[in-house]
């Protein structure tokens, strides 16, 4: 059998070639050491019949296991008779001993997956069908039939009904049950005793035994079902099953076993349970070393000294579950007899670090039922801490203080821990799915705990205070609208997996499977949480009064982006300026640059909904301009060819989760909307020339726009508003209010009705400006109510936009009172005098192309003075410039763009005039 | 009455002996109810230690003093009598013509370790600086801001502490502004502002500094001289950037403006409209204010800001023109602007017609008049006198009673001239550009010049 092991994971492990047993033994190294002694290669056992049939019977049933695991009914077939066959052998076993768990349980499964499978029968070939076929018909027969006195049938089924009656082994899986009840009959027969195997054999086995059955990808289920199974295996050895621990203890006391085997064992059976997720549920006891010797009196010293000697011994890597267990059930020793909360304390900070020491899986996150196990561990402790005022937490690394209750660890750093992991397993977990959804709901759990940290970090240092309200503003400064949560526990499975598991066993996990109950302290306040502004606001001050550096920027961003998402545009901006971010951003790290995109643009969404155009505008330029909204969010990223594989993983890890993402569809038409109403009227009055607030990328697209020689009827949002400035520039400004309108990604914004009042008015007055603008030239004069009967605005609004325009000289034109219009004033150039401007015109423009020039040959040298004024012009953002790292954030061939632009232009040669 | 009174807002930014001058104002022209004031005023002359004034009050009120303050007041002047034992030694040390020679040469030179030795030899103690500081403090409170002002001009050259000398030139600003004396003010207010600047603070703390600063100039600019028009326009040049200029400072200023005291807008835009017609700068300053209140980035409205709105946002000139009387009464109730009201109101009604000039082709003399309520001959006058201070050109049709403007456009020849005025300087840095290269000459370069 064992060879049918090393054959099967020859391929998938090549661990451990070189122990392939001949014909020996079941899986368990305890059994093969504790019957043959001190050589470990090529010992031939002398084995019972019963010991030879239930070994056999193990083999079959896991092959059996097998071939419904890759859904190869022929070699189930094969089994299943092999194992008929044998049950049929062998009845006088049976009569003596029962049937063995191992045959039952399989046959539980093989009823269940038959069942299963016969359903969706038509999708296997033909050969496999006939195999299933055969099963189908066969199994209720062997049952009914096979054993006289009492049918096997009856056996199963009262397995099957309560299969926890027999828990101390036959919730395990076969070769679980097998090595133990092997032990027992060691025991029974007063088998010899096997002397020290030392640990390294120990764990080869247990890398073969276990690689068989899990594939790569299933390392993290795996582990995360050994921390589990060893959480609810404590509870049990609490509980239930005190009376056969004792027993067996008093077993252990008289015949004491040696300590590597069981160790060994105990590794095994935690490693070795992981196929089916529903049995995890169910509690299990394992034999274990005892952590006293029977009899012992166990002191509040001793425990403590174990527990040092368990944490000292932690770095063994392979033995984390051991090692976690041996934790549990000193704690249990340490409530048993009531030590008070300090030591509980302290194993409960050895067990969450060594979950975090744990390497990530292959997924990138940590597993969702771990992250839960830690989760609840975090909530227990600081429940202990709370109630035990007692017990100091310092994280100090010189560790000097006297009291002899204190603990080193940071908490703090153990909840960020926490949040981090949920982040990062949001990040994965495709968005689309319900997956998502129910990770997504676990945001509320941990703030539950995020809230509990916070009251007590009351005793902490005032830096890890801010840092609890930092994790807090960070959870919730996003949101807009309110929803009142519920109390609820961790997820521990995923819908996928529950879908996976009802696919396979056809029956609901039951709710307690998929949640843990609600952590015991329930701290969130709705009523606290439903005035979110008041929240945030208090959160964001104790931060800034006591302290400085990162995490003060963090929060004034997040508090930026909440407050632009509250509409409150004169707050956001000036505390956006008071804070000077846009002068050090560069320097910070990119998580944070990234924040500050985040909070930018949501400054631009709020100026925008504030009426406030070229402030929006100003916003959005940078980071809309370039088509590089989603990389500069982190809401996905390009694939590049300058981009190495580290770099695009390292972005990965960046990326903001989806239900924080904003809209870049919305960026895209608040941006384009807000370039039209700027840059319409500037071409109107300036032709395509330059002028003051020139916005290349709005005029590229327009001038593209216009080259199409047929316009379809505008389809994407950028066509829409295209569509809208072409009518805008025609003066037909009804037409250009309906495209912007129209546009349905309106819907996004709060406040919709508002957004298009706002942007209907902006319409009217910047048609207004652009019919004046480019066509004074055919009036001699205007009256304003014409005007205003164009327009539909009142006379007063028409009056003041005239006169203002009149003002600034963008009109030549004066008021007339007496009768109520518009004079336009003309001059008709001699030839002369455009003559002379077209060569004034023109040598501005060589000049311009010198400086262009030099810049293509000595780049450096006019790019000081380009990016100076690009600083000037753009005073939001400087995102791009600045330290290496940042070279990703810089487009290929946007510096050159606007460092190519010449030194001393730009506002010089606009036409001057009294302002 | 209260409803646009600034005493509330200006005091957070004063000390405690300006503020007293303040609610005296307030008291005077009875803009609150007087009881609130009496609390307030009894509150700052605690906390000033002026508890003969407080008795006074007390009197007035027809109450009896409270214990505490009896008690206070005897701690105070237990305080002052200690410090007066020691002071007989910083005496002795300071009123040495040697040492006195040194402390002024230091203020040229200063180095604060150099002139403690130095003084070391005459008898001088470190632990007297400590004294010295307490002792100014408490001779400002006792009102002998010249005994204050000595101390501390001793007491500034011999401190390390850069935050200690900040406060110590403060003192002095205060000392001056106190007594009165407000040439040295203008003189320390300039040391202190580069003060600011170069002392290593946190920004909001900063920020905080220029706010205070800018409070406390007022009292400078708008009594200083007595109040003759062109000594207010240091408001203006101090703390607002010229056309084109940037200045970082200023542009601190501004933020400060924005950010912590909105209300000094009304100072800064009273100080521009009453200059405008003599000082050409004082339109950009205009152009600063109206900016900020148009962005909003100044959360303030009074009446005065409002009226700016009207001429240079919305050109609603009768709503302007209504708003003047409004003006009036507020700068009548200011504690810095009674004096400048009837100013004000001449330069702003002024200020309204050369904008409604600039925008109408002709102006009814009638319409004039009756806005301003002067008569027509008046009026026409007046007209006059605006057309040439605003250098606009116009005619009078005296016989239809019209002004009609005369709009010459910017001719072809400005134009030209504006458009290739920068050249030479482009071509100029250009060249200097290449000459920084050195060897490296590109192949295809070209000259321009007009």
């Amino acid at each position: 059998m064992s060879r049918f092991y090393t054959a099967s994971t020859s391929e998938e492990s090549s661990s451990e070639e070189e122990e392939e047993v001949p014909e020996v033994t079941t899986r368990s190294a305890k059994q093969f050491t504790r019957v043959d002694s001190s050589d470990e290669d090529e010992q031939r056992v002398v084995k019972s019949k019963a010991q030879k049939f239930r070994d056999d019977a193990a083999v079959q049933a896991s092959r059996i296991r097998n071939g419904m695991k890759v859904a190869d009914w022929s070699s189930v077939e094969d089994s299943f008779s092999n194992m008929c066959k044998l049950l049929e052998k062998s009845k006088k076993q049976i009569a003596e001993v029962g049937v063995p768990i191992s045959c039952l349980k399989i046959f539980v499964e093989l009823q269940d997956e038959v069942k299963e499978a016969y359903r969706s029968r038509k999708k296997l070939n033909k050969q496999q069908g006939t195999s299933l076929n055969r099963i189908h018909s066969k199994l209720p027969k062997f049952l009914k039939t096979v054993f006289n006195r009492k049918p096997l049938e009856t056996s199963v089924n009262e397995y099957r009904e309560n299969p926890v009656e027999e828990e101390e082994s036959e919730q395990e899986e076969s070769e679980d049950e097998e090595s133990e009840e092997e032990e027992e009959d060691d025991e029974k027969k007063s088998a010899s005793k096997a002397p020290e195997e030392s640990e390294d054999s120990d764990d080869s086995y247990w890398d073969t035994d276990t690689s068989d059955e899990s594939d790569d990808e299933e390392a993290g289920e795996r582990n995360e079902q050994r921390g589990f199974r060893g959480w609810v295996a404590t509870d049990f050895l609490k509980s239930t099953t005190q009376a056969k621990k004792k027993q067996r203890e008093g077993k252990e006391g008289s015949k004491p076993k040696p300590q590597a085997a069981k160790e060994g064992e105990g590794e095994e059976g935690d490693e070795g349970e992981e196929k089916e997720v529903t049995m995890v549920v169910q509690g299990k006891t394992k034999e274990e070393k005892p952590l006293f010797e029977k009899g012992e009196e166990i002191t509040y010293d001793k425990v403590m000294n174990k527990f040092k000697e368990l944490t000292s011994a932690r770095n063994k890597r392979r033995e984390k579950g051991a090692h976690r267990r041996a934790l549990r059930r000193l704690r249990n020793i340490s409530d048993d007899h009531g030590f008070g909360a300090f030591p509980a304390c302290n194993i409960l900070v050895a067990l969450i670090t060594s979950y975090f020491d744990e390497d990530i899986s292959a997924t990138g996150y940590m597993d969702i039922m771990k992250w839960a196990l830690v989760h609840n561990l975090l909530v227990e402790l600081i429940g202990l801490l709370l109630k035990n005022k007692d017990i100091v937490v310092s994280n100090s690394t010189t560790g000097n203080s006297k009291s002899n209750k204190s603990i080193n660890v940071d908490v703090v750093r153990l909840v960020e821990r926490l949040d981090d992991e949920l982040t990062r397993s949001l990040r994965n977990i495709d968005q689309n799915s319900p997956d998502y959804i129910a990770r997504l709901s676990d945001e509320v759990v941990l703030y539950n705990l995020i809230v509990l940290t916070q009251q007590y970090s009351r005793t902490l240092t005032a830096d890890s205070q801010c840092r609890v309200r930092l994790l807090r503003l960070e959870r919730i400064y996003y949101k807009r609208t309110f929803l009142a949560p519920t109390p609820r526990g961790p997820t521990r499975m995923l819908p996928s997996k529950v879908e996976h598991i009802m696919e396979k066993y056809d029956r609901q996990p039951k709710p307690e499977d998929i949640h843990f109950p609600v952590p015991s302290p329930w701290v969130v306040d709705n009523k606290v949480e439903a005035d979110i502004e008041g929240l945030v606001d208090r959160l964001c001050k104790f931060v800034y009064k006591h302290c400085k550096g990162r995490m003060a920027v963090r929060t004034a961003l997040c508090h930026v982006f909440h407050l632009a998402l509250f509409d409150r545009w004169t707050e956001a901006r000036d505390l956006m300026l008071m804070s000077r971010l846009q002068d050090t951003i560069s320097q910070a790290d990119i998580p944070t640059q990234i924040l500050f995109n985040r909070a930018m643009v949501q400054l631009g969404l709020c100026a925008f909904r504030a009426g406030n155009v070229i402030q929006a505008q100003a916003a959005l330029n940078e980071i809309v301009q370039m088509g590089r909204a989603k990389e500069l969010l982190a809401q996905g990223y390009k694939f590049r060819h300058d981009k190495s594989q580290s770099q695009i993983s390292k972005e990965k890890m960046r990326q903001t989760p989806f239900h924080m993402h904003i809209n870049v569809g919305l960026l895209e038409a608040v941006y384009y909307t807000a370039s039209m109403l700027i840059e319409i009227p500037a071409i109107a009055q300036y032709g395509t020339g330059r002028s003051r607030y020139m916005n290349r990328n709005f005029r590229h697209r327009l001038e593209e726009f216009c080259r199409e020689s047929y316009h379809a009827p505008p389809e994407t949002t950028r066509e829409k508003i295209m569509s809208a400035s072409l009518a805008m520039l025609q003066g037909d400004w009804v037409r250009c209010r309906e495209f912007i309108c129209d546009l349905g990604v309106w819907d996004l914004m709060p406040n919709k009705p508002a957004v298009l009042t706002m942007l209907a008015e902006k319409i009217q007055h910047e048609g207004l400006r652009t019919f004046l603008l480019a066509n004074s030239g055919y009036f001699d004069s205007i009256t304003l109510d014409k005007l205003a009967e164009r327009f539909e605005l009142d006379m007063k609004e028409v009056r003041g936009i005239v006169s203002k325009m009149i003002f600034r000289r963008e009109l030549y034109a004066f008021y007339d009172p007496m009768t109520a219009a518009v004079v336009m004033y003309r001059q008709q150039p001699s030839s002369l005098q455009v003559a002379a401007k077209k060569l004034a015109d023109k040598v501005g423009q060589l000049l311009d192309a010198n400086d262009r020039l030099y810049a293509a040959r000595f780049y450096s040298g006019p790019r000081e003075g380009g990016q100076q004024q690009d600083n000037r012009r753009r005073p939001y953002n400087r995102y791009s410039h600045g330290q290496r790292g940042n070279q990703r954030y810089r487009g290929g061939g946007q510096g050159r763009q606007w460092n190519n632009r010449p030194p001393h232009t730009g506002a010089r040669l606009r036409r001057t005039g009294p302002q | 009455m209260a409803e646009h009174d600034l005493t509330r807002q200006l005091c957070g930014f004063l000390d405690n002996h300006m503020t007293l001058a303040l609610i005296q104002n307030a008291l005077d022209k009875e803009i609150y109810k007087r009881e609130q004031l009496i609390t307030s005023k009894l509150k700052v002359l605690e906390s000033a230690h002026f508890f003969d004034a407080m008795k006074e009050v007390y009197h007035d009120v027809k109450a009896t003093v409270p214990k505490e303050v009896l008690e206070k007041e005897e701690a105070f002047n237990n305080h002052v009598d200690s410090l007066s034992e020691e002071l007989s030694k910083v005496y002795d040390v300071f009123s040495k013509q040697e040492v006195i020679d040194a402390i002024s040469a230091s203020y040229s030179n200063p180095d604060p370790a150099k002139l403690t030795e130095k003084l070391k030899e005459h008898g001088f103690e470190p632990k007297m600086l400590d004294t010295m500081f307490k002792a100014a403090r408490a001779y400002y409170d006792l009102e002998q801001y010249a005994t204050a002002g000595t101390m501390l001009y001793n007491y500034r050259p011999l401190t390390s502490d850069p935050s200690k000398r900040l406060s110590a030139l403060w003192g002095r600003l205060a000392v001056e502004i106190m007594s009165e004396k407000f040439e040295e003010a203008t003189e320390v207010l300039g040391v202190l502002q580069s003060n600011i600047k170069e002392t290593s603070l946190e920004p909001l703390k900063k920020l905080q500094q220029r706010a205070w600063l800018m409070h406390w100039s007022l009292f400078i600019f708008f009594f200083g001289d007595n109040g003759e028009s062109i000594r207010i326009s240091h408001l203006l040049e101090k703390f607002l950037p010229k056309s084109g200029e940037r200045d970082q400072e200023k542009n601190e200023f501004i933020g400060a403006i924005q950010t912590m005291c909105p209300h000094l807008l009304r100072y800064f835009a009273v100080v521009a409209v009453i200059t405008c017609p003599k000082r050409p700068d004082s339109r950009d300053a205009i152009r600063d204010i109206v900016r900020m209140i148009r962005h909003k980035t100044a959360k303030f409205s009074d009446p005065i800001t409002q009226l700016l709105e009207c001429i240079y946002i919305d050109f609603d000139f009768d709503k302007a023109l209504e708003l003047l009387s409004a003006c009036e009464k507020v700068l009548d109730l200011d504690f810095f602007l009674t004096t400048y009201r009837t100013d004000f109101v001449e330069s702003a009604s002024k200020l309204i017609f050369e904008v409604y000039c600039k925008i109408h082709s002709s102006i009814s003399i009638q319409f004039v008049a009756e806005r301003l309520s002067k008569t027509a001959s008046e009026a026409e006058k007046w007209i006059v006198d605006l057309i040439q201070s605003a250098d606009l050109s116009a005619r009078i049709e005296q016989a239809e009673g019209y002004v009609k403007m005369l709009h010459e456009p910017q001719s072809t020849y400005d134009q030209v001239l504006d458009s290739t005025r920068s050249i030479p300087l482009r071509t100029r840095a250009l060249l200097d550009n290449f000459h920084r290269r050195g060897t490296r000459k590109p192949h295809n370069k070209k000259k321009q010049d007009k």
